[in-house]
């Protein structure tokens, strides 16, 4: 995607910003998707189909008054704010709940790391953005670029790791009379 | 591509960046550091959990396998010879043709086997008290007591506030077999002069509680009694009560002048 948006930016030198708004809706609504699959929560669809709702109509609010001429700052604020909100929750729950492994060992727990890496690095650049010049932005967005390839880093780990389910370590309760 | 000059390093939108990354990595570490520790420390409890209970399988399998070696001696030493006593008899009797002798083996025999039928019942009893079975664990107690009362060694007396619902007939037989044990440890080491026991009810279970005025045990004796290699009898109440998931509570009364054991049996809804 960011591919994508470089290529725009750089080869065709255009910024189109119907696609990178789109995104950031697909983007959230397939986090909170991936987070409903990985929480263990008995109320996680409630409270993430919700999460989800409110995403897409705040979505609908900024895209129909701003979405064809201009990126939507804020509503990335918004999504920001939601994942990191469940993110937290999602490394709460590693500690909370009874777990066999340890937590690295997980596909999830690289894909979520990802994401929260990638969100704390550029949360300021995104609130700090809309109020700076155009050649500070410039500048700044490369923090952007950083933290895409350091996402982009942990989520190849997560991809290409072997996630296991089975225990860290097999205690041996063959015998009795050992 | 990009050169920051030294007065935009010290921007809040880098210093945020910074303290924001800062705080991400630093609670990624202790999650994955607290995580590890919680493992870990599940992985020792789970450990001695599997330990003690090896402990208490062991002292179940040696129960079981002394039981069986007391019914097999009862058999083999009493049963026996008592039956072979009367097929001689029988065997005599086919033999002899003098009609008195004969009325004599048989009648010998006949009180050989009416002594084998009662060995046997005797057995049987040992294994399943018939006073438990038909009236429940009140009378089961109750006559158990009367008979150690009987001896004069001992006051036992024993009073059952709100036994109106009978546990599971299995429930009470581990119940009276805990019971029967603890008893039995009072009787050989308290050197007391009386056993009192109560039982009450609880909303979810039913509260059997024992005195004594002799040496008793603490709870924590009690824990490390039936860890150690020693005190089989403990072991065997531990794991009774593990199967019916009651609980064991060994204490010295607040006056310190008697000790009590309360034994907590979980009921069952048919129970309540």
């Amino acid at each position: 995607m960011d591919t994508q948006g470089l290529y725009l930016k750089f080869i065709e030198k255009k910024q189109n910003f119907i696609y990178y708004n789109v995104f950031l809706l697909l983007e959230t609504l397939l986090l909170l998707l991936y987070f409903i699959h990985i929480l263990k929560a008995p109320t996680k669809k409630k409270v993430l189909g919700s999460m989800m709702i409110l995403a897409g109509l705040v979505w609908i609010l900024y895209f129909f008054k701003s979405g064809t001429k201009d990126y939507l700052d804020n509503y990335q604020i918004i999504e920001n704010i939601l994942i990191l909100l469940t993110v937290i929750y999602y490394y709460y729950e590693q500690i909370i709940k009874l777990n066999v492994n340890f937590i690295y060992t997980q596909r999830s727990f690289w894909i979520v790391t990802a994401y929260f890496l990638f969100i704390s690095g550029i949360f300021f650049l995104i609130i700090y953005i809309p109020l700076l010049k155009k050649e500070e932005k410039e500048n700044y967005y490369a923090l952007n670029y950083v933290f895409t390839i350091v996402r982009t880093i942990f989520l190849s780990i997560g991809i290409l790791m072997k996630s296991t389910s089975e225990p860290v370590k097999k205690r041996n309760n063959n015998s009795l009379y050992e | 591509m990009i050169i920051l000059r030294i007065a935009d390093i010290y921007s809040p939108l880098l210093l945020g960046t910074v303290g924001m990354l800062l705080l991400a990595i630093a609670l990624v570490i202790f999650i994955i550091f607290h995580q590890r520790k919680v493992i870990r420390y599940q992985m020792k409890m789970q450990e001695m959990e599997s330990e003690q209970q090896k402990i208490l399988l062991r002292a179940s399998i040696k129960l079981q396998e002394e039981e069986r070696q007391r019914i097999a001696a009862d058999l083999h030493d009493d049963a026996g010879p008592l039956l072979a006593t009367a097929r001689l008899y029988l065997t005599e009797n086919m033999v002899n043709l003098d009609k008195a002798t004969q009325l004599q083996s048989i009648f010998n025999a006949k009180q050989i086997i009416d002594e084998a039928i009662q060995l046997i019942r005797n057995i049987s009893h040992s294994l399943m008290p018939p006073t438990l079975k038909n009236f429940g664990l009140e009378s089961a107690v109750s006559d158990f007591f009367q008979k150690i009362n009987g001896s004069g060694s001992m006051n036992v007396n024993s009073r059952f506030h709100d036994y109106k619902v009978r546990l599971r007939p299995e429930k009470e037989l581990i119940v009276f077999r805990v019971i029967q044990e603890l008893t039995n440890n009072i009787l050989k080491h308290s050197n007391s002069s009386f056993i009192h026991l109560t039982q009450h009810n609880s909303d979810d279970s039913i509260i059997i509680r024992m005195h004594h005025d002799g040496r008793g045990l603490s709870h924590d004796d009690f824990i490390k009694m039936s860890k150690s290699n020693v005190g089989l009898g403990l072991k065997n109440i531990q794991s009774r009560l593990k199967v019916i998931h009651g609980d064991i509570l060994f204490e010295q009364d607040a006056s310190q002048s008697f000790y009590k054991v309360t034994i907590d049996v979980p009921k069952e809804f048919d129970e309540k």
